[in-house]
């Protein structure tokens, strides 16, 4: 085990991280130029990537598809902020109260299952295709993954800590709020993490079956009803989705990292 | 100060795995003593204190601590667990830590924050403060376990085999930490170990227990003089006999 732990190569450095991810993705985007280029792929359906990234840096500057992007934004992070506020008090609930647990168990099992996006002609009938269709149903579907890691951090709270608040005399409120909860944070945090890509899917694609008002997913919908259909436009846009949600969860790892060091290192990382 | 009443501790009761931890255990501790008690391993100390802790209730008889019934945790009580790395709270700075239990007194955040300091440094950690636990050896981090315990001024003090889990070294340092800071505050200490030697360097009163169910089976006064030390006070003809008493009574009790 030493002799392995002594030939294991080290982690490589940021630097050396970031180049990788870049010249991965610089050799995805080449592929895609020669498959449209060479003619092998019907350039009308996958556009040269040259073309695609230069219509998504000419889109920044138009104002139409920046209030697009901002209203995106806006059902975006009010919707996962919704979702964190419901779903860590109820993961703290369910996760410290065992008899509501079981009393909702059942009904948690149904509703998990559902695919957020089988409902959005159910929810549109009822309240409507506004902010309100795409802040409900991003609610909805990034509630799951908090939810379920506040309550498996909760189970992995070490009882001999809770112990030792109680023995200050400290009553439950308290060992939940300054033990528990902090105990369980990096696991709340990827929970949101995991939530975050979540809602971004949930956010376009609401948009696009909307296909009224603004938004991404409704730039890209008017994109593909168009005839003939704009492709660059529609793999603009996705590219922005892409790029948004790449930087959403670089930062996320990144402060996971910064404010839970304890974490890391109990757990025996070397960071 | 402390007093213990047929104590008797029964887990599952009824069923199939029930096990009988603590039976008719009396016991009597006076205020600004220092006892030690040993017992065989898997005796039910640990369940021991944690009845006097009020951190669980015991099956049947009671215990009194400072004139009051135990139910719940009585106040001015501190516990130092053996597991400093999971008693200390990783996400949180040493001054924190040890802070963090003064928010159960009437104590500002300046007047929690000189304690926590003051205690840092009584166990020589004057500063660790801004450190995070898991940045200190574990012989530091089970000295901060003792300054949170000691900023808190209990009147009783419970240690559950709290050198347990450090060398040799650190676990003199450490006894001789707790004979230091026992003169400074006026506190009973009940000490639990399984070091047969240790209980005699650093009690004042030895109590042996049985094993499961435990009951005490020994009570011996500790007249070595003081200050203890731990090349000579080992030396000591007393002590030799003491640890030889201590020794025979555990074992006597150890084995079927």
């Amino acid at each position: 085990m030493s002799a392995q732990t002594l030939t294991r190569a080290r982690p490589a450095g940021a630097a050396t991280r970031w180049s990788r991810r870049a010249a991965g993705a610089v050799a995805f985007a080449a592929l895609i130029e020669l498959l449209s280029r060479s003619g092998l792929a019907d350039r009308e359906f996958l556009p040269p990537a040259t073309e695609i990234v230069a219509r998504a840096v000419e889109l920044v500057s138009d104002p139409a598809f920046g209030t697009h992007a901002l209203t995106s934004l806006l059902a975006w992070a009010a919707g996962l902020g919704l979702a964190t506020l419901i779903a860590v008090p109820l993961g703290l609930l369910l996760g410290s109260v065992p008899v509501i647990d079981a009393a909702t168990r059942s009904v948690v099992e149904f509703l998990r299952p559902i695919p957020s996006v089988a409902l959005i002609p159910l929810v549109a009938l009822v309240i409507g295709t506004g902010l309100q269709l795409r802040i409900t149903l991003v609610v909805y579907a990034s509630l799951w993954p908090i939810l379920y890691n506040t309550m498996y951090g909760l189970r992995g709270v070490d009882p001999l800590a809770k112990e030792s608040l109680r023995s200050y005399g400290f009553g439950p409120l308290s060992v939940l709020l300054r033990v528990s909860l902090p105990s369980s944070a990096p696991f709340i945090t990827t929970g949101v993490r995991l939530a975050a890509g979540v809602a971004l899917i949930l956010t376009v694609s609401t948009e696009i079956v909307a296909g009224r008002g603004e938004g991404i997913g409704v730039f890209i919908f008017f994109a593909g009803i168009a005839v003939p259909a704009r492709m660059t436009d529609i793999l603009a846009g996705v590219c922005w989705v892409g790029l948004f949600g790449v930087a959403v969860n670089a930062l996320l790892v990144a402060f996971e990292r910064r404010a839970f060091r304890w974490h890391h290192a109990r757990l025996g990382e070397q960071r | 100060m402390l007093e213990i009443d047929n104590l008797s501790h029964v887990y599952g009761p009824g069923t199939p795995n029930e096990h009988r931890a603590i039976d008719g255990l009396n016991l009597s501790v006076a205020a600004g003593e220092l006892l030690c008690i040993v017992g065989p391993s898997g005796c039910g100390k640990s369940t021991l204190l944690r009845s006097i802790a009020g951190l669980i209730s015991p099956t049947g008889g009671q215990v009194t601590v400072e004139g009051n019934v135990v139910r719940q945790t009585p106040d001015n009580l501190a516990v130092v667990f053996q597991d400093y790395s999971r008693s200390l709270f990783p996400w949180m700075t040493v001054a924190d830590n040890v802070a963090l239990p003064l928010r159960r007194k009437n104590m500002d955040k300046k007047a929690r924050r000189e304690a926590a300091q003051e205690a840092l440094e009584s166990v020589g950690l004057a500063d660790a403060g801004r450190k995070y636990p898991f940045q200190l050896s574990g012989g530091m981090q089970q000295r901060v376990a003792i300054a949170r315990a000691l900023a808190y001024r209990p009147s009783l003090m419970l240690m559950d085999e709290p050198f347990g889990s450090v060398d040799a070294q650190t676990r003199e340092d450490l006894e001789d930490l707790v004979l230091k800071v026992r003169g400074h505050h006026q506190m009973t200490i009940v000490l639990i170990t399984h070091d047969i030697d240790e209980s005699v360097y650093v009690g004042d009163r030895v109590v042996v227990l049985s094993k499961a169910p435990a009951h005490v089976v020994g009570d011996l006064k500790v007249d070595l003089p003081a200050p203890r030390d731990q090349i000579s006070t080992r030396e000591h003809p007393d002590f030799v006999h003491l640890r030889a008493e201590v020794g025979r009574l555990v074992r006597g009790h150890a084995t079927v």
